[in-house]
């Protein structure tokens, strides 16, 4: 081992794996309870990234670059503008192209609520496949995503009734976001229709020409918004940091690895402390051997780390595997979602590591301070 | 010159138990100490308070003419002090080399170095072949030769005994004094050995006795 001897140059590293590796079963509990707390707390922050950034792919994939809709809504879905302010939105240089949307709440079949999107006609997304060949929404036709088709019990076939009209389910929408699974899709005029609102829309969805400047594309959005006042541009990232769901998805996540970091928090330092007391005496020698209080408070804070990183490590794969299982099971009830590890979660994992070896280190080491040099000698 | 000078030095416990009273001696460099006295006589607790374990109720301990009470505690222990505990006070789960080496960390940055000095000076005790070998392992007198090695890595200036045979066998008592003889002629180092063995006595110049916290010759 004189190779570990060369890279521990100072010895430090190896008398803290001798120190750890003494009392095994205690070194494994610390690290696994550690470790499945921060993992937990990683899937939920890994799972809510994830199903917010494909519903972000979801709206570059449709090429919507940004959003029109009413200003001063603190919730989105109740903005109502007038559909004439697609055209207008057209015409301005460096728009490509404009689609307006309704969402509301409808009555399905006398029973209970169901979200519903409305799109014009020659919209894609209202669209189907039959035999091959792409077939758009007639009037009195609806597709349905697959989570509300579970929840509520439906398939294609089946003739529902919303806000006392008839309509017939003509085919699943392959939902590439959770939003849009627990939805279902009519054409834009029938859903005016039923819910009163002509020429009434929640938002205007606006791509725009790829070569513009970041300067020039923010001149545009205040152009769009000087169509008129009632108007607010908001970007795609902008709408679901401000988005109810979005948010409190993501909220979740955080507050859980918050919480379980604190858990975290909790383990290591109980067992440190239980550590430090047990070793007192061991601790006390080193005082007698001229060791400082810092150098002893050191070799307490560094042992701690090396569970807390060991742990965090194992934390993180715990994390991504349960990420993946999540999705997985998200995916078997409709909600498509890609999952992706962002370099803000890694972060978040290595800011939590430091955070938790520090934290959980403190009580161990006020205990450590207060061992005293007779101490050794007490036996 | 005197190495050690204590002056009217006294240890009461909880205002009642008087374990010194008014204790003064001066021992020379290279001089070596047999503290005798039964149990309880005071002698374990005069070794703390030289050694800045304890601090006295009352009086001076000055060792190279500097009071104890004024000295940085971990310079002191790590230049000045060397202390042999009975109960030997190893880290078990360690192995003999890594003891040794403990003594070592705060002077000697090295890892290797302090590998080197470690191995050396246990292969001088003879224990050359249980260099990695747990000290939970050893048998009581290499636990002790350890432990002897760890206190004297330092090379102190003082080193302090606490009835160091007082948890050996005969055979293993009579090879760690002849260690510990060797090692005080040899470096012309300063002994002061607690002990109630008068075999331990026979390998110091001088012997003082307490009684009741008291020296009475």
């Amino acid at each position: 081992m004189s190779w570990f001897r060369q890279v521990d140059q100072y010895g430090l590293v190896s008398l803290i794996i001798d120190s750890i590796s003494c009392r095994p079963l205690r070194a494994l509990i610390a690290v696994l309870s550690i470790a499945v707390a921060m993992g937990g707390g990683m899937t939920m922050v890994g799972v809510s990234e994830s199903l917010e950034a494909t519903v972000q792919q979801g709206y570059a994939s449709r090429q919507v670059d940004l959003m029109l809709m009413q200003a001063n809504k603190s919730n989105p879905m109740t903005s109502r503008i007038s559909e004439t302010f697609v055209d207008q939105v057209r015409k301005i240089d460096g728009v490509q192209g404009a689609q307006a949307a309704l969402i509301d709440s409808l009555l399905l079949d006398n029973d209970s609520g169901i979200l519903v999107y409305g799109w014009p006609p020659g919209y894609q997304e209202i669209s189907y496949r039959q035999g091959g060949e792409v077939i758009e929404l007639q009037q009195g036709q609806v597709l349905i995503g697959r989570t509300a088709a579970s929840l509520h019990d439906l398939t294609p076939g089946k003739t529902i009734e919303l806000n006392l009209g008839d309509f017939e389910i003509i085919d699943f929408f392959e939902a590439n976001s959770f939003f849009e699974s627990g939805v279902l899709f009519m054409r834009l005029d029938d859903l005016q229709q039923l819910t009163s609102a002509r020429e009434t829309v929640t938002f205007i969805f606006i791509n725009l020409d790829q070569d513009l400047t970041e300067s020039s594309r923010w001149q545009l959005m205040e152009e769009i918004e000087a169509i008129n006042p009632i108007l607010k541009v908001v970007t795609t990232e902008e709408f679901l940091q401000k988005n109810q769901l979005t948010a409190s998805v993501r909220g979740l996540g955080r507050i859980i690895l918050v919480a379980n970091a604190l858990l975290s928090i909790l383990i290591i330092s109980t067992i440190m402390v239980l550590t430090v007391s047990e070793r007192r005496q061991e601790l006390a020698v080193l005082r007698a051997m001229g060791w400082s209080a810092t150098r002893v408070s050191m070799l307490v804070l560094l042992e701690t780390a090396v569970l807390a990183t060991v742990a965090a490590l194992i934390g993180g794969l715990i994390g991504l595997v349960g990420m993946k299982a999540s999705l997985i099971y998200v995916q078997t009830l409709g909600v498509y979602s890609q999952s992706i590890v962002t370099l803000q979660q890694i972060m978040w994992l290595g800011i939590s590591t430091v955070v938790i070896a520090t934290i959980g280190a403190a009580l161990p080491i006020y205990f450590t301070l207060n061992i005293t040099t007779s101490e050794a000698l007490r036996k | 010159m005197a190495l050690l000078e204590l002056q009217n030095i006294s240890r009461v416990y909880g205002g009642v138990i008087r374990a010194l009273d008014d204790v003064s001696l001066s021992i020379t460099a290279g001089e070596t100490v047999a503290l005798l006295g039964a149990s309880g006589s005071g002698k374990s607790t005069l070794l703390n308070i030289i050694a800045g374990f304890e601090t006295p109720s009352s009086g001076t301990v000055r060792v190279a003419g500097e009071p104890v009470s004024t000295q940085q505690p971990d310079k002191f222990h790590q230049n000045i002090i060397g202390f042999l505990f009975q109960q030997f006070n190893l880290l078990d789960h360690l192995s003999a080399v890594r003891n040794v080496e403990l003594a070592l960390f705060p002077t000697c940055r090295k890892a290797q170095q302090r590998y080197l000095n470690s191995c050396k000076l246990l292969k001088e005790v003879g224990l050359g072949d249980r260099l990695h070998s747990r000290a939970a392992l050893l048998s009581g007198g290499e636990r002790q030769r350890v432990a002897f090695c760890r206190s004297i890595a330092n090379q102190p200036q003082l080193l302090l005994a606490d009835e160091p045979t007082g948890n050996l066998d005969k055979a293993s008592s009579k090879k760690l004094l002849s260690i510990v003889a060797n090692y005080m002629s040899s470096h012309q180092g300063t002994l002061i050995v607690a002990t109630h063995d008068d075999e331990v006595a026979k390998i110091c110049q001088r012997s003082i006795r307490l009684e009741d916290g008291r020296v009475v010759e």
